[in-house]
């Protein structure tokens, strides 16, 4: 039990990221997006507001889907961050992935970042989720080009493949 | 609600010094130190856009998520305690509060969107004391029981007189909020809780919070009504409340405590809609809330 | 959805092409990337030494600046340069503007609205840019400031543009920018013949379209060549190098190569040629290094320009049977500090203000008005939201006043597809387009008859339904000079291909449209073919998306591209497989004989001969025929050049404003709650006359996200500014946006497919039409659904609910 500890403008960050251990000191303000951007170069994660409001910056913090715009770097120190370019094996699009692309629940691309990573903690969860459970799931979440219905469906498609397994 | 007049927003909060205590001694004495420009950092989900906003005179944030024992929600000698690392998300799934104090899980599973969720505690939503904030206001309704800490003393605090008006409350710059309780509510007692919100997710604009305890002969022995959102913090309708009491709870007494509330209430015009729109919506808040506390108080009978 | 052959059909598509890929639901092209965060918008992209500029925004509507001091910001270490008006004077041409010349890079003396440009930063980091930028100490006298036409009306009313005014060169007058009328028949009483006369007041909302990715660019200059690359989140980046080159004294168009990163949405208002991007190159070039600008959301809200608020004073003019015989409408556009592109959504909503119907006599006169607010500009529907929010809704209500059923009424006065091609009233070439079945097919998915009247529903939400109609514009020259697209198609020594073309992709897929067209032409499999889109060095001239035109005019020009490379490969093997190329097939990477699919080579291998063209393999160039003599080119040219648009006339406003025109119905039916004034969106149903769908994937993807938009904007979106002409709601937080959770899904879709007989597969336009009819027709339900006529968008609870009190309908 440290009585040392003080509020320093450096701190090192340490963390399972996308399956990878990494370790960097940054500084302290350092919002989680920006780690991610800026010094991981994940620029999957991307920015659409300034407000904690569009979840285009939605990554999974030991899984559960938060938006990094709006959490400190230094906060993921010992937590697993898993970010959209985490969930593909390999070559191979994780069936959220594939289910966005192939029913069209992507069209300039900017959002779905977050909302690929926020379906995959649903389905997680909720292998079977109704279009009500999937629909108040993703209000942390803003679309301005799909409309939402081809995301639903994506939704769907996506607990429909992984049939209940969770992957 | 955002705090108006912010003139920009940083891309990472700069300058700022951070600090992660593993005991709550420790965070307590940090806030000694430092509490004038330090904040604990909980959820985050208000301070960080806080910070970003420069809004506050903090440079420094003491995070306590790495406190030990601090995450539960039980209920323990007929109160729910909800620890401060308990998350929305938290209070909103556990059974506990289902079965003793479902009001609060109506609250919590309504707070922003999933994500915030995850994140923000339901006591830094307490302690933050946001004027459009849901927590504040059933800590007010149900009289909760705020259990703050300093380097020196712990001591509790009253919900219902804990707020005074825009980020304003009872606490001192260097209390650790580790705990709030809520009643666990018996057989004839009932609480409901109604939002209006402009989309999914929004912070509201206006919501209602009522509390019922019917007497053995089925009138209503006491009630609670409190507002958010409509003023600068949880606001008790005491007359609105006053209309119900010794009454058969039927629908028009309902309706016209409801009514009184509207009338009683004093919000502002502003974007979100005229203080004449606050006033009709709320009525409408305040019957549907009566109307939920009435429901669980005849059924836990 | 289905596909419909519609009588009329015409064959559009040459008899020998493959139909492997055209109109099937072929996966987005650049889907991989992007749901795998693979994607690269502007702000991804890092280049070495790279600086970062940020502006001093004019916190008030309207000021005289009468100082900028600089010093304090320059002095941070870290910082490059700071920049006020003086120093870029003599490099830009000012004013400048898109249609009208009223907009200064960084403001000289005076600020007209608040969230302006006055100064810019540019440092190592963002971070170091914005807090210098914060130090920047700008003196302001505060001036009077007019957010309303009313008040920018009015004889003694503050101008904005004074210089403009005094400026005998230039049209403004007062506050007003432009003046126009659309007149048609007997257009100076054009409801003579009426039996009955309908008139309203209808005020539309200021909007931003919000895409998600805001504005940004990267400038990049090179001191060697005197050329700078600007990387920018634009839709139209052939014309931007046009539109930069007219304002930076110092560049040419060859100066300014455009390149196009993923753009994450547009909607319209990446059109302009925006002050940053203009500071971003002189930047670039005074500094020698790359310098990025990313607006923040904040910026976005109070710069980053949005729809114009229109105020439409109708009158509709019936007889007793029905038929509309007149239009009479004042229209005064708010269009902000700088008419952007105002002016254009101003005359082509008068132009287009008709719809889909037969209205012989009109008269439209039209205003665009200044005032201390962000500039508007275009945005998806352009101006028809805004009038058409007007004239539907005066249908219904001719409707109701003579007792006739409001579809009967659209459907006595709409165009006969069998009388088409014609010239509308207002000088539209219509061409094969059936209204009549868009509106009864409309009208039976949505329940029409079982909904209309009105009625509660068993929670006491108060329920109707709505109607709306769609006369789209695809295509327009008035601001480009003309309407046209080349594009190339070339493929490699492997029988890969790859597209050149001008159209930018913001999300609304055009290039895989076009990659289905190119590989069915070219009968390759989808996957082999790749698209590389408005690089204004790469691809060959052309002008963008806006106006519903990529399909149209960029994907006949590919389609013409491609057909000229499919004739060299079939030369190429007649030649090798000693048969006549006209007797060829391309077809699942083959060249075959039509009758005799035997007889064929893989079309690998027939690149590969034809790309290094041996007379080992080929005979010697005297053997060949004449065409595969003098090198092979596996490069295929096409144009496309719209022979249709026209001008429309100053003077009377008519004309053929557009190459095509999509038509339509949409129709919604509503659940009010008369205790909260919230409106339940519970069903829509549309159906439109998109000609041949290339993908009927992507089709509806444009639908669903155009009507949704259109749901928002009319539900929740407004900007709000206070006395002052400052914005009240300028973040995500606060300017309400729908999330999954407040819009219905939209699956009743039915897509008529009458081809258009100018276009290389019989396409037209789809992306921005649903939008159009959606506030038109979600008014028409609520008015069906309480009686209460809402004239003013949006329908939010908190105008909903006091309206239902005063009439008394509120419930608690
Ligand atoms: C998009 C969005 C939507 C939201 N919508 C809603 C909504 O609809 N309703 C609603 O109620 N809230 C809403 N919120 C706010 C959310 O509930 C926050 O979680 C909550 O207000 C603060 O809790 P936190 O744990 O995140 O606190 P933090 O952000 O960590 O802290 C906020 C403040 O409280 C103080 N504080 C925090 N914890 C303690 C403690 N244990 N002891 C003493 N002081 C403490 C901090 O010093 C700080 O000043 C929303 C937030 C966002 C980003
Ligand atoms: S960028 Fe994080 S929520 Fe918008
Ligand atoms: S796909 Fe463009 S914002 Fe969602």
């Amino acid at each position: 039990m440290s009585t040392e500890t003080k509020p320093s403008e450096r701190v090192t960050v340490e963390t399972t990221l996308n399956g990878t251990e990494v370790e960097q000191t940054v500084p302290a303000g350092t919002l989680l997006s920006a780690f991610l951007r800026n010094h991981e170069y994940l620029t999957g994660t991307h920015r659409g507001c300034e407000t904690a409001k569009c979840g285009a910056c939605t990554v999974l913090v030991d899984g559960d889907p938060v938006k990094s715009c709006n959490m400190l770097a230094a906060q993921v120190d010992g937590a697993t961050v898993t970010t959209v370019e985490g969930l593909a094996d390999g070559e191979d699009l994780h069936p959220v992935q594939q289910a966005f692309w192939d029913c069209h629940g992507s069209q300039c691309g900017y959002c779905t970042p977050g909302f690929v990573t926020n379906v995959v903690a649903l389905l997680e969860d909720n292998p079977d989720p109704s279009v009500e459970e999937i629909r108040s799931h993703l209000t942390g979440n803003i679309c301005r080009c799909t409309g939402y219905t081809k995301i639903i469906e994506s939704v769907q498609e996506a607990a429909a493949r992984m049939d209940g397994d969770g992957k | 609600m955002l705090i108006p007049v912010a003139p920009q927003w940083e891309t990472d909060v700069q300058g700022l010094k951070y600090a992660n205590p593993e005991t709550v001694e420790e965070a307590c004495t940090l806030l000694r130190d430092h509490g004038e420009d330090a904040a604990i950092l909980s959820g985050g989900q208000s301070l960080l856009p806080m910070l970003r906003q420069r809004v506050g005179s903090y440079d420094k944030v003491i995070d306590i998520n790495g406190l030990p024992d601090l995450e539960y929600v039980r209920e323990t000698d007929g109160e729910i305690r909800i620890g401060c690392l308990s998350r929305h998300v938290d209070v909103a799934s556990s059974s506990v509060v289902e079965e003793h104090c479902p009001i609060l899980a109506d609250v919590a599973a309504e707070i922003g969107d999933v994500q915030v969720r995850n994140r923000g505690t339901f006591c830094g939503a307490v302690a933050h004391a946001d004027p459009s904030g849901d927590p504040p206001v059933v800590a007010t309704l149900l009289d909760a029981t705020i259990v703050a800490r300093n380097a020196d003393e712990k001591r509790t605090l009253s919900g219902s007189s804990f707020y005074h008006g825009f980020y304003e409350t009872d606490l001192s710059k260097d209390e650790l909020v580790t705990e709030v309780r809520f009643p666990v509510l018996s057989a004839g007692e009932g609480a409901g809780f109604e939002k209006y919100e402009p989309t999914e997710g929004a912070y509201p604009v206006a919501t209602v919070g009522a509390y019922l305890s019917l007497a053995d002969d089925g009138r209503i022995e006491n009630a609670t009504l409190v507002t958010g959102a409509l003023e600068a913090g949880p606001t008790p309708m005491d007359d609105a409340a006053e209309v119900l009491e010794d009454r058969e709870p039927t629908d028009d007494v309902l309706t016209e405590a409801a009514e009184q509330l509207g009338e009683d209430t004093m919000p502002v015009d502003d974007f979100e809609g005229s203080a004449a729109f606050k006033t009709n919506i709320s009525k409408k808040l305040a019957k549907d809330a009566l109307q939920t506390a009435l429901d669980r108080a005849e059924n836990e009978r | 959805m289905s596909k419909q052959q519609q009588r009329g059909k015409q064959e559009t598509a040459s008899e020998d092409r493959s139909t492997e890929w055209v109109g099937e639901r072929v996966n987005s092209y650049d889907g991989s990337r992007f749901v795998s965060g693979h994607g690269r918008y502007v702000d991804d992209i890092q280049r070495p030494d790279m600086l970062h500029a940020y502006f001093v925004r004019s916190q008030f509507s309207h000021a005289k600046v009468l100082d900028v001091d600089t010093s304090e910001a320059e002095a941070q270490p870290g910082v490059e340069l700071v920049w006020t008006h003086d120093d870029i004077a003599d490099q830009v041409n000012e004013p400048f503007g898109y249609m009208l010349n009223d907009e200064e890079v960084l403001a000289s003396d005076r600020v007209t609205y608040a969230g302006q440009e006055i100064a810019v930063v540019v440092a190592d980091d963002r971070d170091t840019a914005q807090d210098a930028a914060d130090l920047v100490d700008v003196e302001y006298e505060r001036l009077d400031t007019v957010t309303t036409v009313e008040e920018a009306l009015e004889d003694d009313a503050p101008l904005v543009h004074p210089d403009l005014d005094a400026d005998p060169e230039n049209d403004t007058d007062g506050n007003v920018a432009w003046t126009g009328q659309v007149e048609v028949g007997n257009y100076e009483d054009p409801l003579a013949d009426a039996d009955v006369v309908v008139e309203e007041t209808f005020d539309t909302n200021k909007t931003t379209p919000a895409p998600m990715e805001p504005h940004g660019c990267i400038a990049d200059y090179n001191p060697a060549t005197g050329k700078v690359e600007l990387v920018s989140s634009t839709q139209m980046p052939h014309l931007l190098s046009v539109e930069l080159s007219e304002v930076l004294t110092e560049f040419e168009q060859r100066d300014i190569t455009c390149k196009l990163p993923d753009v994450g949405g547009g909607f319209g208002i990446k059109l302009d040629p925006y002050p940053f991007e203009i500071c971003s190159v002189l930047l670039s070039k005074a500094t020698q290094r790359p310098v990025k600008h990313v607006l923040d959301r904040l910026e976005e809200f109070t710069a980053g320009r949005g729809r114009a608020p229109e105020t439409l004073e109708g009158k509709i003019g019936v007889t007793e049977d029905g038929d509309i015989v007149g239009l009479d409408v004042d229209l005064l556009q708010n269009t902000g500090a700088a008419a952007a592109y105002g002016v254009a959504v101003a005359y082509s909503s008068a132009n287009c203000g008709q719809g889909p119907y037969l209205i012989p006599n009109q008269h439209w006169r039209t205003k665009v008005v200044y005032t201390n607010e962000m500039p508007t500009t275009a945005v998806r529907g352009f101006g028809d939201p805004q009038v058409t929010f007007m004239r539907e809704q005066l249908i219904e209500m001719a409707a109701e006043e003579i007792g006739m059923d409001a579809v009967e009424l659209r459907l006595q006065n709409s165009p006969r597809q069998e009388d088409m091609p014609m010239r509308s009233d207002a000088g539209h070439i219509w061409r094969n387009a059936d209204q009549i079945t868009c509106l009864e097919k409309t009208r039976e998915m949505i329940n029409w008859d079982e909904h209309r009247g009105g009625s509660k529903t068993r929670d006491g939400k108060l329920r109707g339904v709505g109607m709306g109609t769609i006369m789209k514009r695809g295509g327009n020259k008035s601001a480009s000079g003309g309407d046209f697209d080349e594009a190339v198609v070339k493929m490699n020594r492997h029988g890969d291909v790859t597209v050149l073309t001008a159209i930018a992709s913001i999300g609304q897929g055009t290039e895989t449209g076009i990659n289905q067209m190119v590989a069915d032409t070219l009968g390759v499999p989808i996957d082999r073919v790749d698209a590389v889109r408005g690089d204004t060095d790469a691809t060959p001239e052309g002008l963008g998306v806006w106006a519903d035109r990529g399909t149209i005019i960029g994907g006949s020009a590919a389609a013409r591209a491609a057909e000229e490379l499919a004739d060299t490969l079939k030369a190429v093997a007649g030649h090798m497989l000693e048969v006549d190329p006209d007797d060829l097939r391309l077809e699942g990477g083959r060249a075959f004989v039509a009758d005799d699919p035997e007889t064929g080579m893989e079309l690998d291998e027939l690149a590969n001969v034809a790309m290094l063209g041996n007379p080992e393999t080929l005979g010697t160039e005297a053997e060949r025929p004449e065409e595969l003599r003098g090198g092979i080119s596996l490069v295929g040219r096409g144009k496309y050049q719209s022979q249709e648009v026209e001008f429309v006339d100053p003077e009377t406003g008519r004309g053929n404003v557009a190459h095509s025109y999509t038509f339509g119905a949409l129709a919604i039916v509503v659940d009010v709650d008369p205790g909260t004034g919230e409106i339940d969106v519970v069903d829509v149903a549309i159906c439109e006359d998109v000609g041949n769908v290339i993908n009927p994937t992507l089709v509806e993807g444009q639908v669903q996200g155009a009507i949704i938009q259109g749901l928002g904007e009319a539900l929740y979106e407004e900007y709000v500014y206070d006395r002052n002409g400052n914005l009240m709601n300028g973040s995500m937080i606060d300017y309400h946006l729908p999330t999954a959770a407040d819009v219905p899904l939209v699956t009743k879709i039915e897509e008529l497919e009458n081809p258009d007989p100018t276009t290389s597969h019989g396409q037209k336009g789809v992306g921005e039409c649903p939008l159009v009819p959606t506030p038109a027709a979600l008014a028409n339900a609520v008015y069906d659904a309480t009686g209460i006529r809402f004239t003013e968008l949006p329908l939010a609870p908190h105008y909903v609910l006091p309206a239902l009190d005063e009439a008394g309908l509120r419930e608690i």
